[in-house]
C-alpha cells in the first residue's frame, strides 16, 4: 500500500520535472521548440482552429499560438524568476538582520512589515505597476516589493527558532564573533523552508505577473508574455477561444508543476 | 510522512482554485450568453447561463397593435449628463435625442429639413437666422413651445450656471442674441456669420424653460423635452415612455403621430462581450458598439442582425510628429507610406467589417474626394529604394541607419486596445520591420505617460466624430493655432485652406477647397489614414426599422418590435 503511494507521488513529481524542463527549454532555445516565428502574420490563416499545422490555433493577427506561448516563455520566466529571487533576498536578509538582532530593531522591522501587509499584495503590485512606466523592470519590481513581507517573515520566525537552540548558546559563550554565528550557523540552518517557499513563490510571481499583463499593466513587447496573450484573446473568446484557453492551460499545468515540486522539495528537506 | 498526501492534495487543490479564480475571473470579463464553458456564464454577474430557449419577456412582448413594443437598448459607457446642454459625450446623445428635439434635421445627404421649426430665412451674410416655429409643439411638462422658449434655451447654454459643455457652446460661438419676434417666430444673431450654424442646430436641443427654472442643476436628473419619448426613471437602467401628445416629427421620417414604441430603456453594459451576449440570451434587444469579430459570427447567427452607419468626419489615422527632422523629408514620409500595407491591417483586424479610410476625412461628407479611393500606396520595394536614396543604409541587425544613427520610429497609442488600435501598431511594428524601419510601440492610458510621450512621439494615431468639416479640420487637427495642432502639422498652405472653406458659404466652392486639402496630404504623404468607423448595433431581429441620423446616431421613433 505504501509502495503505491509513493510511486504515484513520484510518477507526479517526474511528469512536473519533465513539464517545468520543456518550459525551461522552450524559455532557452525557443526556436528549437517552436515551429513558426512568433511575430510571423500569415494573414491568409486569420483566427484558424487547433489542428496538426497550428496546434494552439492561429490568433487574429495569423500567429501560430503555440509558437507565441514558446517564445512568451521566457518573459514570463525571467519575470517570475527575477522577482522570486528580488523579493526573495531582500526580504530574506531584512528578516533575518530582525530576527537575529531583535530588540528595538525587530519591532521597527515588524510594524513596516504589518504596514505592508495590510495592503493586498495584488493591489500593491497593480499600484506600483501603475506608477512606473510599463516595463519588465517595474513589473519585477511590483511583484518582488509585494512579496517581501512574506518572506521575510518565514525568515525572522526561523532565524529566531534556530537562535535560542543550545548550539547557538554554547557558540556565544565560548565567544564565537556575532557576524561569524548569523552566517555559519543561523542563516545555513534557517535557508531549508526558504528555499520550498521561494519555489513556490514562483509559481505565484508567474500568476501575479499574468494577472498585471492581463490587467493591461503589462508590456507591448515583439512577444507577448503569457499574461498579455490571456489578455489580448479575451476579446475573441466566443470566436477563436484557443487564443485565451492555452495559454491559461500553460500557465495553469505549469504553476502546478512548480507547486508540486515544491512540495516534494519540502518532503525531502524537511521531513517533518 | 503522514500528512504528506493530504497536505499535497490540499496544496494542489488550492492551487487549481487559484487558477480557476484566475481563468474566471477572466471569463467574468467576457462571458456570452452561447459560451460552450458553464464556469464562464456562472462567473459573470449579468450572464444568462447561456440560455436561449428561454426568451425574456422585454424583448418578446406580446403584440397587441400592429406595431409597438418594448426596446431595451444596451449602452457601452455611462451618458455623462440628461441635460443635453451639458452632455459632452456622444453616447448621452443617444439618449438625449429620444427625449429632445431640434429647430431643423437633416437629411441622410445633410440636407436641412423642417423640424421644430417650419421654415427659416437666413441673411446674406449668415448672421441673422430667423425661424418660423410649429405653433403645435408641447414640452412634456405641458408647457408650450415657442419662441420665448427657443430665445430661453440660447441664454441658457451662455449661462455659466448651466454648466454648458464646451462641444456645444462652441457650436455657437459668435452668438449675440435671440429674438422673439411673435410667439412663433424667433431671429437669432450672430457676431460672425458662418454656413455651419444651421448645421449645427440640427444638433441643438430645446428643454422646458419651466422645468429647467424648477429642476435647476437637477435637470439633468429629471430631463423635460418636446421628443418623443418622454423621461421615466434614472436609476440602474434609463426608462422613458412614449409621448403618446407627439405630432412633430420631421417629414423624413417614417412616420407621424407618436412613436411606435411604448418603453424605451437604455442599459449601460460596459463590458464589450456581455453586451454582445445580452442580445443572443435576448436579455436586451439591441446593443451598440459591436466588436469586429463578433459582428461575423451575429451575422451568421439566424434570429439576429447587426445594423450599422459609417461614422463621418477625421477617420483614424497616424499622425506623424513634425517637430521631428525626419518627417520633413518628402521622401521618408512616403517610403514609410509605401511600407504599411494598410489594406491587410484593416482586412486583418476588422475582418472586413470596417471599411479603409482612402482621405484624411471620411465618405459621406459632401467634399469627399472618391478619387482617391483604391490608390494604394503599399510597395515595400519602393519603400526600400526611396530609404537607400535618402541615405538610410541597411545595418548589420537589418534596421537602417545614416551617420551612426538608426531609423527608429516611437509609436505611441494612448487608447486601451479601442476598435483594435493596439494591434495596428504591432501589425505596423512587423511591417515597418520588412524595411528596416525600427518601431518601439508605446501603450499608456496613464495621462501623465501621455502628457509626456504627446511630446516625444514620432507616430500617433487618432480620429474626430463629427458632422460639421470645418471644425473637425479647425479643432486643433490640422490647423494650426498658438503653434500646435495634433498633427503637428504648421503647413502655411493648410492654414490658408482651412481659413478659406471656414468663411466660404458657397458649397460647390468649399468643395473644391476640401478637395485640394485632400489631395495635398495625398500627394505630400502628410498622414496614414487608417479605417472609418463603423456605429453598429447588434439587434434580435424582431426588432424593425431602428434607423440613424445622418451624423450616425440612432434614431428609435420609427422602431417597433415584430
Amino acid at each position: 500500500m505504501k509502495k503505491l503511494k509513493l510511486s504515484l507521488s513520484d510518477a507526479l513529481a517526474v511528469i512536473s520535472g519533465l513539464f517545468i524542463a520543456f518550459i525551461l527549454l522552450c524559455a532557452i532555445a525557443p526556436g528549437f521548440v517552436a515551429p513558426y516565428s512568433p511575430t510571423y502574420m500569415n494573414v491568409a490563416d486569420l483566427l484558424q482552429a487547433p489542428s496538426l499545422t497550428h496546434l494552439f490555433g492561429t490568433d487574429y493577427f495569423g500567429r501560430d499560438v503555440f509558437s507565441v506561448v514558446v517564445y512568451g516563455s521566457r518573459d514570463s520566466l525571467i519575470i517570475g524568476v527575477a522577482s522570486v529571487l528580488t523579493g526573495g533576498i531582500i526580504g530574506g536578509i531584512l528578516g533575518a538582520l530582525a530576527g537575529f538582532i531583535g530588540g528595538v530593531v525587530d519591532t521597527i522591522f515588524n510594524r513596516f512589515i504589518e504596514i505592508l501587509m495590510t495592503i493586498p499584495g495584488i493591489l500593491l503590485a497593480l499600484a506600483i505597476a501603475a506608477a512606473l512606466r510599463p516595463s519588465l523592470f517595474s513589473i519585477v519590481l511590483a511583484i518582488s516589493v509585494s512579496s517581501i513581507p512574506q518572506y521575510s517573515r518565514v525568515m525572522r520566525g526561523q532565524v529566531i527558532s534556530i537562535k535560542n537552540r543550545p548550539y547557538i548558546t554554547v557558540s556565544n559563550s565560548i565567544g564565537t564573533r556575532g557576524a561569524v554565528i548569523f552566517v555559519k550557523h543561523v542563516l545555513l540552518n534557517s535557508w531549508s523552508p526558504f528555499l520550498v517557499m521561494a519555489t513556490l513563490g514562483l509559481g505565484s510571481s508567474i500568476l501575479v505577473a499574468s494577472g498585471l499583463s492581463f490587467l493591461g499593466l503589462g508590456i507591448i513587447k515583439e512577444i507577448p508574455d503569457w499574461g498579455t496573450l490571456l489578455s489580448q484573446g479575451r476579446g475573441y473568446l466566443v470566436v477563436a477561444h484557443w487564443i485565451c484557453t492555452f495559454p491559461g492551460l500553460v500557465i495553469t499545468a505549469f504553476v502546478l508543476a512548480i507547486n508540486i515540486i515544491g512540495d516534494r522539495l519540502r518532503d525531502v528537506i524537511d521531513p517533518k | 510522512m503522514k500528512n504528506n498526501l493530504a497536505s499535497r492534495i490540499l496544496s494542489a487543490t488550492l492551487a487549481i482554485l487559484l487558477l480557476a479564480l484566475t481563468v474566471a475571473g477572466c471569463a467574468a470579463d467576457k462571458p456570452s450568453g452561447t459560451a460552450s464553458d458553464a464556469g464562464t456564464a456562472s462567473a459573470a454577474p449579468e450572464a444568462t447561463n447561456g440560455t436561449r430557449a428561454v426568451p425574456d419577456e422585454t424583448a418578446d412582448p406580446a403584440p397587441i397593435d400592429a406595431k409597438g413594443g418594448n426596446l431595451v437598448f444596451a449602452l457601452a459607457t455611462t451618458p455623462d449628463h440628461l441635460d443635453p446642454h451639458r452632455a459632452g459625450l456622444a453616447v448621452s446623445t443617444r439618449v438625449t435625442n429620444a427625449l429632445f428635439d431640434s429647430l431643423v434635421a437633416l437629411d441622410e445627404n445633410g440636407g436641412f429639413v423642417p423640424y421644430l421649426a417650419k421654415s427659416w430665412e437666413v441673411s446674406d451674410d449668415y448672421s441673422v437666422y430667423t425661424f418660423k416655429l410649429r405653433d403645435d409643439v408641447k414640452f412634456h411638462d405641458g408647457t408650450p413651445f415657442n419662441a420665448e422658449a427657443v430665445v430661453f434655451n440660447f441664454e441658457r447654454l451662455y449661462n455659466p450656471e448651466t454648466q454648458a459643455t464646451g462641444n456645444i457652446t462652441s457650436l455657437f460661438s459668435g452668438f449675440l442674441s435671440g429674438e422673439a419676434l411673435d410667439e412663433f417666430t424667433v431671429q437669432l444673431n450672430f457676431s460672425v456669420g458662418s454656413p455651419s450654424f444651421l448645421t449645427n442646430l440640427a444638433r441643438f436641443a430645446f428643454v422646458s424653460p419651466a422645468a429647467s427654472d424648477k429642476y435647476g442643476d437637477q435637470f439633468t436628473r429629471n430631463p423635460v423635452g418636446t421628443g418623443a419619448f418622454r423621461f421615466v426613471s434614472y436609476d440602474e437602467d434609463i426608462k422613458l415612455e412614449r409621448n403618446p401628445d407627439y405630432n412633430w416629427a420631421p417629414e423624413i421620417r417614417g412616420h407621424q403621430g407618436p412613436a411606435y414604441l411604448e418603453t424605451l430603456t437604455y442599459k449601460i453594459v460596459a463590458e464589450e462581450a456581455t453586451r454582445v451576449g445580452s442580445v443572443e440570451s435576448r436579455e436586451v434587444s439591441a446593443a451598440e458598439t459591436v466588436p469586429p469579430q463578433n459582428v461575423l459570427s451575429l451575422r451568421a447567427t439566424p434570429g439576429l442582425q447587426v445594423l450599422e452607419k459609417l461614422t463621418l468626419g477625421l477617420p483614424y489615422t497616424l499622425f506623424y510628429n513634425f517637430d521631428k527632422p525626419i518627417w520633413n523629408n518628402l521622401n521618408v514620409r512616403k517610403a514609410i507610406r509605401a511600407g504599411v500595407d494598410i489594406g491587410t491591417i484593416v482586412q486583418t483586424l476588422y475582418l472586413g467589417t470596417y471599411p479603409r479610410a482612402w482621405s484624411i476625412i471620411s465618405p459621406g461628407l459632401s467634399g469627399y474626394d472618391a478619387s482617391l479611393e483604391n490608390k494604394d500606396h503599399y510597395d515595400p520595394e519602393a519603400a526600400k529604394a526611396l530609404l537607400e536614396a535618402e541615405g538610410w543604409l541597411v545595418g548589420a541587425d537589418g534596421y537602417r541607419e545614416k551617420d551612426g544613427e538608426r531609423l527608429k520610429l516611437h509609436y505611441f497609442d494612448n487608447s486601451p486596445n479601442r476598435e483594435k488600435r493596439n494591434d495596428i501598431a504591432v501589425m505596423v511594428r512587423e511591417q515597418l520591420k520588412e524595411i528596416g524601419v525600427e518601431v518601439e510601440v508605446e501603450i499608456s492610458t496613464d495621462g501623465y505617460n501621455q502628457l509626456v510621450s504627446i511630446r516625444g512621439f514620432d507616430v500617433m494615431g487618432n480620429s474626430f466624430l463629427s458632422g460639421d468639416l470645418v471644425s473637425s479640420l479647425r479643432g486643433n487637427f490640422y490647423y494650426t493655432e498658438g503653434g500646435f495642432s495634433i498633427a503637428h502639422l504648421n503647413d502655411p498652405k493648410v492654414n490658408a485652406w482651412i481659413d478659406q472653406v471656414a468663411s466660404e458659404f458657397d458649397p460647390a466652392k468649399a468643395e473644391v477647397i476640401y478637395k485640394e486639402i485632400q489631395q495635398y496630404f495625398d500627394e505630400n504623404a502628410l498622414t496614414l489614414p487608417i479605417y472609418v468607423f463603423p456605429y453598429t448595433v447588434a439587434a434580435i431581429e424582431e426588432v424593425t426599422d431602428l434607423n440613424f441620423d445622418f451624423l450616425g446616431y440612432p434614431v428609435f421613433y420609427d422602431t417597433y418590435i415584430k
